[in-house]
């Protein structure tokens, strides 16, 4: 830094743009490192509108960027603050992404190791994926705001029902994914996909008395004793007779019918809504 | 100022939780004004407010706020809509900037405009002085300012009825006393729950205390006060027939009890009706606080 | 908010918004507003635009607070994000209009001039102010202001091989008075 400085009057004639470029060259430079004359520009040149500038940076940097689920969603039309609603859930972040992963990673082990009754146990694990991701979209042991958001005018049933839609549709194509190496017949990628929902959807509905985290549970262990007892008769796929195939449309129909319809709720999680 | 028309009511409020009575029989009203919720730890406080903040249903009693009894789902999205909550503790999600936790808010508050929402939300956050560091990660703010941010999201959209929580916890004096400015300039139901005799002298018109789920006094603060004259006098020597003695700043004893027995009465603070009130030595106190 | 007087300098102020605090980005763009934006309309005269740029720059200047070097100059900083961040406007806009501030004027140096620059610049300010107008506005943009040949010609609104070929007649031009001057 150089003790010169450039005159008040020189400055004032560079901000009216009233001098030769050699000279207005030096004072930019100059200006750069310069915080007394940097002051005088900024009370010379009085041009409105800084304070607007300034708004609109304040505009651009405060607001919390979306994370990339958040913007996906954003660009298939939900509205920002929706978007930022949905795709905060913790727990896609969170610990049961990890469970789901290694559900269907022991899927796919156990496929390859044991042949043709490796099919057998993806479709015993691959509907429990998405019915973990619905128990975990929103409870109290998942997401610290649970209760402020209890005392919310916000609808609870929509945030629950936004979630779990959005981990459903990450669950799935993880669970096909999956299910790609197995070298199955053509129908086992689909077969699961109605189960599952009906799970879903029941634990959903079942959200207006109980937790959903004890749904999922009790839907999981009365799953995993059917395909037990039906391996033990000696025929393993039972679970996805035709006969059966029409019950979990039905129920999942049904629950679907309870979660939207009947009028508001008076509970919900097996709280006072 | 605080108006005697009573916005919010609660009458013969019970809870219990498997075998503890957590709140029996507790009935109050409240008006527009700042009312202290003084009590021990384990008093009950954080489950009354929680009741009154819509999250737990009562067993037993009838809780009105705002003019609307809050039985049906739509009665209770309408006393919402004008209600501010700041629950004793928050755990703040990962990941959100102070700005972004607002935000948030805001939006299950329905404010749907972005603008309009944006600009609330710089609102509350200038009222509790955190400007400057809204953009930061909550996990790189320190202790008093979190909490600050957790009375930011109760003040949202300027509610009617406000329940605060514990709102001093982490608060430094001066913060102390933008809260109390913050507070005073609404125009609303404001019940704020403390262990601190200290808050109430400064927040509060009017103060309920509540012992072991019981409410035990209502109404002025001064009033309060008053139940202690005559039960409060300094001594050279501690006399251990008092309720509670202690050695005061000037080298003296300050002794507390129904039943005066030496020294020369002084006049009574807020500290000497609670220990009063509560029927606790001041060891007791000490430890539950 | 009177954020003007904040006792914190200039690299003070970018490490504070490196971590988040807006209140230092504010009083950085309260110094460094003013004279960024008579500079920036120095090479583009549409006050909008201007503003949009300085309104991308400190932004910018947000995000990418951590990446600025302990040893720069927070102001040659801030001008380097500006002048780029006006190019890339430049570029979605057509057809470049603006020229540097007296490329038409093509008057000759005043003495003043060339004491200034001798200032700032040494005997290079000299040897600048004795080129022609096209040259030196080549030589401002490519020199002084730190801008590669496409950025230059994106500013300049001409070819970059126009740019290149100014801007090695220049240096030639330069050296020899440079030459002259050591004599």
């Amino acid at each position: 830094m150089t003790d010169w400085h450039a005159s008040d009057a020189r400055l004032r004639a560079w901000v009216a743009g009233e001098i030769g470029s050699i000279e207005a060259a030096s004072i930019e430079q100059h200006l750069s490192g310069c915080g007394r004359c940097q002051a005088v520009v900024a009370d010379v040149d009085d041009v409105g509108g800084r304070d607007e500038v300034w708004l609109a940076i304040r505009d651009r940097i405060e607001p919390q960027p979306l994370n990339l689920v958040g913007r996906i969603l954003a660009r298939f039309g939900m509205t920002p603050g929706n978007a930022l609603l949905v795709s905060s859930v913790p727990s896609l972040s969170g610990a049961w992404l990890l469970g789901v992963g290694f559900s269907l990673v022991f899927a796919v082990v156990a496929a390859n190791v044991a042949g043709p009754r490796g099919v057998a146990v993806f479709l015993l694990l691959a509907p429990l994926a998405p019915l973990i991701g619905v128990a975990f979209a929103f409870g109290a042991e998942i997401d610290p705001l649970y209760e402020l958001t209890l005392s919310t005018p916000y609808s609870k049933f929509r945030l629950l029902l936004w979630r779990s839609c959005l981990v459903i549709t990450t669950t799935i194509p993880l669970a096909m994914l999956a299910a790609i190496p197995l070298d199955s017949p053509w129908w086992v990628a689909a077969a699961w996909l109605l189960p599952a929902t009906a799970f879903c959807a029941v634990t959903l509905a079942a959200t207006k008395w109980v937790e959903p985290q004890i749904t999922a549970l009790a839907i999981s262990v009365a799953w995993i004793l059917a395909h037990a007892v039906a391996a033990w008769r000696g025929d393993p796929l039972a679970a996805f007779s035709a006969a059966a195939m029409i019950a979990y449309a039905v129920v999942g129909i049904a629950a679907a019918t309870v979660f939207l319809g009947r009028g508001p709720a008076e509970t919900f999680h097996g709280r006072l809504l | 100022m605080t108006s005697h028309e009573p916005t919010a009511a609660v009458t013969g409020v019970g809870k219990r939780f498997r075998r503890t009575r957590a709140l029996d029989d507790v009935t109050f009203q409240l008006s527009t004004g700042v009312t202290g919720l003084l009590g021990p730890n384990g008093a009950g406080k954080t489950t009354l407010l929680r009741i009154m903040a819509t999250i737990l249903t009562p067993d037993e009693g009838e809780v009105s706020l705002l003019g609307r009894s809050v039985r049906t789902a739509g009665q209770r999205t309408e006393v919402r809509r004008r209600l501010g909550y700041l629950p004793q503790e928050l755990d703040y999600p990962r990941g959100f900037t102070a700005f972004g936790f607002i935000d948030y808010m805001a939006i299950l508050k329905e404010w749907d405009d972005r603008t309009g929402r944006h600009a609330e939300v710089r609102r509350v956050i200038e009222a509790v002085q955190l400007t400057d560091v809204s953009a930061k990660k909550i996990r790189a703010l320190s202790g008093g300012m979190r909490r600050r941010l957790a009375v930011a999201q109760a003040l949202i959209g300027t509610p009617k009825l406000l329940l605060l929580d514990e709102p001093t916890t982490g608060l430094d004096p001066e913060q102390r006393v933008n809260l109390r400015r913050v507070l005073s300039g609404m125009d609303a139901t404001i019940l704020l729950s403390t262990h601190q005799t200290e808050d109430v002298e400064a927040l509060c018109d009017r103060v309920i205390v509540l012992d072991q789920g019981q409410v035990t006094f209502e109404g002025a603060v001064a009033d309060l006060v008053a139940t202690a004259e005559g039960s409060v006098w300094m001594a050279d020597e501690p006399d251990p027939r008092a309720l509670a003695h202690w050695k005061a700043g000037n080298g003296r004893y300050r002794h507390v009890g129904r039943e005066h027995v030496g020294g020369e009465q002084v006049a009574p603070t807020l500290e000497d009706a609670y220990l009063l009130m509560r029927g606790t030595t001041v060891d007791e106190l000490e430890v539950t606080r | 908010m009177g954020h003007a007087d904040d006792p914190r300098d200039d690299r003070a102020l970018v490490t504070a918004v490196a971590e988040g605090d807006s209140g230092a980005l504010r009083v950085l763009y309260l110094r460094h507003s003013p004279w960024l934006s008579v500079r920036l309309r120095g090479r583009c005269n549409d006050r909008d635009l201007v503003n949009d740029v300085l309104q991308d720059t400190f932004v910018a200047v947000w995000r990418g607070a951590d990446r600025f070097r302990e040893d720069g100059s927070v102001g040659a900083w801030l001008w380097g994000i500006g002048i780029r961040r006006l190019i890339s406007r430049l570029r979605r806009r057509s057809p470049v209009t603006m020229p540097l501030r007296d490329l038409d004027q093509g008057k000759e140096p005043a003495a003043e001039d060339t004491v200034l620059l001798g200032v700032e610049y040494g005997d290079m300010g000299a040897a600048l102010a004795s080129l022609s107008p096209e040259l030196r506005a080549v030589m401002q943009a490519t020199v002084l202001d730190g801008l590669t040949a496409k950025e230059a010609a994106q500013l300049l609104g001409i070819p970059v091989g126009t740019v290149k070929t100014r801007a090695m007649r220049a240096r030639v031009q330069l050296r020899d008075s440079l030459a002259e001057g050591a004599l």
